[in-house]
């Protein structure tokens, strides 16, 4: 189960591990977007299924995993890649934008859990990645609502790590740098960093935007059976911008 | 262990304590999945068995007799790999003499600090800096160091081990942000994988019990739990990858 899955690092993630020959749940908001992922899985001979959901609904999400079982079993990986973002400076942030914000970002990522984790209990095997992001860990401008979420999901992430442990369950995350997706295109186009964005890239290590195959492959190695002594920790896929 | 899918083809590595344990996993693991693998060590025989395994399995590799630490040893290393293979696309600085349980206020402790700091420290940036020019004109690299989560943690009685292996983090975040634009990537790892010295101190510490608690997975690590994490950080698939601490210890440490 991917979610956010109709686009950008979602997006790759879920072609990524169709590849690699597991049937993906193609989550998404958007429905457009999730059936295009999806046919273009199906078309390059992979299994995908299109889901729509608000991940911050319950009811929602409940039914999108009861198809994705029907469709092909138990749900053993989850991707929490689902989030928005939204830029504006603290003083001005309404309690509904903040409120938004942490429904769909971390009480989502708290809900997909939840509802997928009796398969992995069941099989005593699963994988869970929650994708945070940079600010969380730098602090981000005009980003405190959404750096606070993130925040959230990475200390979600080791809790889980701790608790789910010992059942075989394995949880981390991928912590996104400045990544070419089309929300961070968005921004880019509405001019709404503080300063030039090329300015920003031009002061990290690896200075380019990293792009959202380089996420999707953080996300499949913890996917894994290689990757399976590896629980709570945080990676990193930002071209060496927080380390 | 390997998928086998040749992530790695084309690619000379060299990987430091290969003799045994980790280091031994992370070049058998390189092997298989393409890489032409110098394997270091000190005892020889150990270093010779590990490349007649890996030669047995189809691979390539060739046993250099190396001290970590020793700069003489560290060039002839480098050298090897470029007069046999041309190239030297990872490095894997695994080696480390460390020394036993010490109390700071003993008086060997500095003598003991210098074993670590010479043979982990010393001997990881050694092998950097003599790798450095032939990666900045190849287009680029990826070195990956080993630290340990006791350095985090700061257990007492490990003062020499867990100050050498922190400096070795703080070696891998400088290196990756002055190495970033010229495509040398650095990460560190930190790996649990008990050693039968690591579980004779745990038990006869009786700490072995509080120790297993520690850790969410719920069992110690082994030398092949950790290979894949160095093979996924040696590959392209890491590419924008630099500069991070990656735990391989089931859950211990969480940074």
């Amino acid at each position: 189960m991917v979610t956010g899955a109709g686009s950008g690092m979602g997006r790759a993630t879920a072609m990524r591990l169709a590849r690699e020959g597991r049937p993906v749940g193609v989550l998404d908001i958007d429905k457009a977007g999730a059936e295009a992922a999806a046919a273009e899985i199906t078309t390059g001979g992979g299994k995908a299924l299109a889901l729509v959901a608000d991940v911050s609904d319950r009811a929602q999400v409940e039914g999108a995993a009861a198809r994705l079982r029907d469709a092909f079993g138990p749900i053993t990986i989850l991707i929490n890649n689902a989030a928005l973002e939204n830029f504006c400076p603290f003083p001005d942030i309404t309690e509904d934008n903040w409120d938004r914000l942490m429904a769909v970002n971390l009480r989502g990522a708290y809900i997909l859990v939840q509802v997928v984790l009796p398969d992995m209990l069941e099989g005593g095997w699963g994988r869970i990645v929650n994708l945070s992001a940079i600010g969380a860990q730098t602090g981000a401008p005009n980003m405190v609502h959404y750096a606070a979420t993130k925040g959230g999901v990475i200390a979600m992430t080791r809790s889980l790590a701790v608790e789910l442990g010992p059942k075989g369950i394995t949880v981390n995350s991928v912590s996104p740098g400045f990544i070419d997706t089309p929300m961070a295109r968005r921004a880019i186009d509405g001019d709404l960093f503080p300063v030039p964005y090329e300015q920003i890239l031009a002061g990290y290590p690896i200075p380019r935007l990293g792009t959202a195959e380089e996420i999707a492959a953080a996300c499949c190695f913890f996917a894994s059976e290689d990757a399976g002594y590896i629980t709570g920790q945080l990676l990193g896929v930002n071209g060496g911008a927080a380390t | 262990m390997s998928s086998g899918l040749n992530r790695l083809a084309g690619k000379v590595a060299i990987v430091t304590g290969a003799g045994q344990g980790i280091g031994e996993a992370i070049a058998t693991g390189y092997a298989a999945e393409g890489a032409k693998v110098i394997v270091t060590g000190r005892t020889k025989s150990k270093l010779e068995d590990v490349v007649g395994r890996i030669e047995a399995a189809g691979g390539t590799a060739l046993a250099i007799e190396a001290l970590a630490g020793n700069r003489e040893h560290a060039e002839l290393t480098v050298n090897r790999a470029l007069s046999e293979w041309g190239r030297v696309d990872a490095l894997v600085n695994n080696a480390h003499t460390f020394t036993d349980y010490l109390p700071i206020e003993d008086a060997k402790m500095e003598a003991n600090c210098n074993v670590d700091f010479q043979s982990a420290f010393f001997g990881s940036l050694q092998l950097m800096q003599l790798c450095y020019p032939h990666m900045v004109k190849q287009g680029g690299g990826s070195i990956i160091n080993m630290g340990t989560g006791f350095s985090i943690r700061c257990e007492p009685g490990f003062l020499a081990y867990a100050a050498s292996k922190e400096a070795i983090r703080a070696l891998t975040k400088t290196a990756a942000r002055e190495w970033g634009k010229q495509k040398i990537r650095v990460n560190t790892i930190l790996p649990s994988a008990l050693t039968p010295k690591a579980i004779w101190y745990l038990q006869g510490s009786g700490t072995y019990d509080a120790e297993l608690a520690r850790v969410a997975l719920g069992r110690f690590g082994e030398p092949q739990d950790i290979a894949p994490t160095a093979i996924f950080l040696a590959s392209d698939e890491s590419y924008f990858v630099t500069g991070q601490t990656i735990g391989v210890e089931g859950g211990t440490t969480m940074l």
